[in-house]
């Protein structure tokens, strides 16, 4: 079941390519690049295009206040396949932002 | 199981494997470059190239949570326009990304789905030029375009080039 997780928004190292960064449910965050089209943006963008937002995710499996998700490609940090709480997921991105 | 060229096209008309753009033409044709080899299919150079900054700072994977935002202030981006190229320096590494879209679905009814390597060419690696050193593997799933890591470790510069391809 797609959803969308809460993240931080930056530049990519590339056109059409966001660098996100998020937080699993034991505090330790991972940051992953993904295309753009994957994310959503809230509005208004802070300095140097930074910001908050949405990305598409996969959700595997829910259990009490935890969510096991799938992620669009592996973090940097740790495996696609990470744990977050199940408070940072929202069942739709950004209406508005959607491209 | 290494698909050879004709399955490899059987694979895209089936759409278990999608390139976008296709790769053409499918067999030698006179005046045009085909980029099928008997098991593998050339892809090319997309117009960005993405050049990390030296500097004093320490790439540290301990600071969870950080490092894609680390990466990306820390490197150029720089465009390749349309019949010119990028000079890589020896011992310069740089990340590039490839023109074609390339997708592996895992259709949900189907037993077996496809995976794929990503290779540089031997003529390139004569040179010293290295290509997706590490992590060469395009899971089933994955869907992108593919950033490729490009090295020089030969003793010259090395010209790259928006015709210049990779193999996967």
């Amino acid at each position: 079941m797609e959803s969308c997780l809460r993240c931080a928004v930056a530049p990519g190292q590339f056109t059409g390519e966001y660098a996100v960064s998020a937080t699993q449910s034991s505090g330790e965050g991972f940051s992953l690049f993904v295309d753009e089209k994957l994310v959503d943006r809230e509005q208004p963008q802070g300095a140097e295009g930074r910001g908050e937002g949405w990305l598409r995710v996969e959700v595997i499996d829910r259990r009490g206040d935890q969510a096991l998700i799938k992620l669009p490609a592996e973090p940097l940090e740790v495996g696609q396949f990470v744990t977050v709480k199940a408070n940072q997921l929202a069942s739709q991105c950004l209406q508005s932002s959607r491209r | 199981m290494i698909l050879c060229n004709t399955e490899i096209q059987k694979a895209i008309d089936e759409s278990r494997l999608i390139i976008r753009p296709e790769p053409l033409p499918r067999r030698p044709t006179e005046g045009k470059q085909c980029p099928y080899g008997t098991h593998s299919v050339d892809l090319a150079l997309a117009d960005e190239i993405s050049i990390p900054r030296q500097g004093t700072y320490v790439i540290d994977r301990t600071r969870k949570g950080s490092l894609a935002d680390f990466l990306a202030q820390n490197s150029t981006r720089v465009k390749i326009g349309a019949g010119q190229g990028y000079t890589l320096e020896p011992n310069q590494f740089i990340l590039a990304r490839t023109r074609e879209y390339v997708e592996l679905p895992i259709p949900p009814q189907v037993d077996t789905c496809l995976a794929a390597r990503i290779e540089g060419k031997s003529s390139r690696a004569r040179c010293g030029v290295l290509v997706h050193f590490t992590a060469p593997t395009i899971h089933p799933g994955f869907k992108g375009t593919l950033t490729l890591e490009i090295i020089n470790l030969g003793p010259n510069a090395f010209m790259l080039s928006r015709e210049w391809r990779s193999r996967s």
